[in-house]
């Protein structure tokens, strides 16, 4: 149970995945302006990361290592995630609507986040059970939650200053990051040692 | 009809080529990467005890959580001591280190396999030029504890002063195997 | 004449990383010594080249619909091949490089060549794109990397500067410093550069695969934009 803890605080806190990793970064500076569809978007991520996940751990396992085939990860994995995504939204669409609406718009931008293929390459590399991929996984999404949410409040404090020219847009934001996933850097260590 | 049939064709058919294609540069550089994977572990096992020829892989029951491989180190069948491979987890990640103990129990030296500490903090503990790994040198599994922790880098110090306590711990292990076997 | 331009543009005038913006997270994450960022530079240029050229020459055999797949198929293929041959010869690139070296599949750049160039011009022209486009994102990996090494580590190539190595910025290589140095850069891009700033905020619009994606909700980022 105390390993399951660690895993999951280790990937909000100290691996996040946008701030320390930088993983999923396009979403993070695109969608993060508003703070409706930062979170919308990072739910979306949190429940593809589990999908993606909980297909993929398997395939690994007992697919493709009985059968020597490790060199394909790369090339199943991003084809399990891309039609992984179509087919949630079809059913989402289909089946419930009210929440194609909100997620569906970020679903097909998730096919090409390296968070998420990311996340379930990341699970095979360090050995995880499926039940420690999976509390993986969750973590990484709400660490991506926490990082798009708080940047965008970041944000919008920061729309009505008066910046330099040259600044305007993206340097500041990047710089905004920056002092973003400096905060980040002081719960490293802290985590293992609660426990210990 | 058509227009269904085609791309799945053409679809089947690139996946089909690729995936040939990649069949057959596995087929060239699998041996080559086993064959890298098993030199580079070789020399690591050779640098850490250095007196050793001959290594011999243990199979032990119930080894430490963080000890990964143990290895018999001998020299004209004369036994020269263990290298035991074990990790733990620092700053960034896991450290993984290899360490050499003697037959008498004191540690030959140690290495670092792989770390992904911060650079200019938790290097200074880890990193293999930093000077930390000598100060191990010579010590036994009383006097281990007594090397200072390195400051500015305590998370990684205390997390590679744990691994060598694993290190110990798997000796001890060792030890008592090999005596109900002899 | 042609080809020449055809060429530079990717270094200079459509930087895919200083001007475009595209393939921030392998931009910001192997920057961090002057090594990892030609080993990823490189290996993304090897990717690059090969993936323009062959879809290039498939581009009357793919079909439309399925084009997308296809072209990811084939990416992935060549960057599965990529880290094959760097496992093998370079094994330690591909330890220091870990995880962003599969990750180049996920790479825009080399989606949104195939998608905006490669499906629509001949095998050399896209060759050259690919070579330019390559460049230009090795010689951006290439600076970040030098200023964040020499200032945060006090070294370049690994081989220690005279007074740097003991006044270290050690901030600039963690985290925090990816993010610092790569918006210093594009705001001197902006500054010193013959381009003008892109119009388009960082969004959904910038992104090469709005197109390929639900238009809405890049619909949904130009509302948001014209709200603002």
């Amino acid at each position: 149970m105390t390993k399951l803890i660690i895993i999951l605080l280790s990937a909000v806190f100290i691996n996040n995945y946008v701030l320390v990793k930088f993983l999923g970064i396009c979403p993070f500076l695109g969608v993060s302006k508003k703070l409706n569809s930062a979170f919308g978007m990072s739910v979306a991520v949190i429940f593809v990361m589990l999908i993606a996940t909980a297909v993929t751990w398997p395939i690994q396992m007992f697919l493709l290592e009985p059968n020597d085939m490790e060199y394909l990860q790369t090339i199943v994995f991003i084809l399990v995630i891309a039609a992984l995504v179509q087919l949630v939204e079809i059913i989402l669409k289909k089946f419930i609507p009210s929440l194609h609406k909100s997620l569906g718009v970020y679903l097909p931008l998730i096919t090409t986040n390296c968070a998420v293929l990311g996340v379930t390459i990341l699970n095979i590399d360090e050995g995880y059970t499926f039940v420690e991929a999976m509390v993986n996984s969750l973590g990484s999404g709400l660490g991506f939650v926490l990082a798009m949410v708080m940047f965008s409040g970041v944000r919008s404090t920061m729309e009505g200053s008066d910046i330099p020219k040259s600044f305007r847009g993206l340097p500041i934001t990047l710089i905004a990051a920056a002092i973003t996933s400096l905060s980040f850097l002081g719960f490293g260590g802290v985590i293992e040692n609660l426990f210990s | 009809m058509k227009d269904i049939i085609k791309p799945i064709i053409v679809l089947a058919s690139i996946c089909l080529v690729v995936t040939a294609m990649l069949a057959y540069v596995n087929y060239l550089t699998d041996p080559v990467i086993i064959r890298a994977e098993e030199e580079a572990a070789a020399e690591a096992r050779c640098e850490v005890l250095s007196k050793a020829k001959d290594f011999e892989k243990l199979d032990i029951d119930g080894l430490p959580d963080g000890v990964t491989e143990v290895y018999k180190g001998s020299a004209d069948n004369k036994l020269c001591g263990y290298v035991i491979l074990m990790q733990s987890k620092g700053y960034g990640g896991l450290i993984k280190l290899i360490c050499g103990i003697a037959p008498d129990g004191r540690i030959e030296s140690v290495k670092t396999l792989s770390h992904s500490e911060t650079s200019g903090l938790g290097t200074k503990a880890v990193d293999n030029g930093s000077g930390y790994r000598e100060k191990f040198a010579g010590k036994t599994a009383q006097s281990y504890n007594d090397v200072d922790t390195v400051t500015g880098a305590t998370i990684s110090s205390t997390a590679y002063k744990k691994a060598i306590g694993l290190a110990f711990e798997a000796f001890g292990m060792i030890k008592e195997a090999e005596h109900e076997n002899a | 004449m042609k080809t020449l331009n055809n060429f530079k543009k990717g270094i200079i005038k459509e930087n895919p990383v200083l001007v475009l913006v595209l393939g921030t997270c392998p931009t910001l994450a192997t920057s961090t010594s002057v090594m990892n960022a030609l080993g990823m530079g490189v290996a993304a240029t090897a990717v690059l080249l090969f993936s323009n050229m062959m879809i290039s020459a498939l581009r009357k055999v793919i079909p439309d619909r399925v084009r997308i797949p296809c072209y990811i198929v084939l990416i992935a293929g060549l960057v599965t091949a990529v880290q094959m041959i760097v496992k093998a010869y370079i094994p330690d690139l591909n330890r220091s490089l870990g995880i962003y070296l599969p990750l180049i599949v996920v790479n825009c750049i080399i989606l949104g060549r195939a998608e905006m160039y490669a499906s629509k011009n001949k095998v050399f022209d896209a060759a050259v794109d690919g070579l330019g486009m390559g460049v230009g994102f090795t010689l951006a990996l290439f600076i970040m990397a030098a200023i964040r090494e020499v200032f945060g580590n006090g070294t370049f190539f690994d081989m220690p500067i005279p007074v740097l190595c003991d006044n270290k910025i050690t901030l600039l290589t963690m985290a925090p410093g990816g993010f610092l140095v790569f918006g210093l850069l594009i705001a001197a891009v902006n500054k010193f550069g013959t381009h003008k700033p892109q119009k388009k905020d960082f969004g959904c619009s910038g992104c090469p695969q709005a197109d390929i994606c639900h238009k809405k909700s890049c619909e949904d980022d130009k509302e948001a934009a014209v709200n603002d």
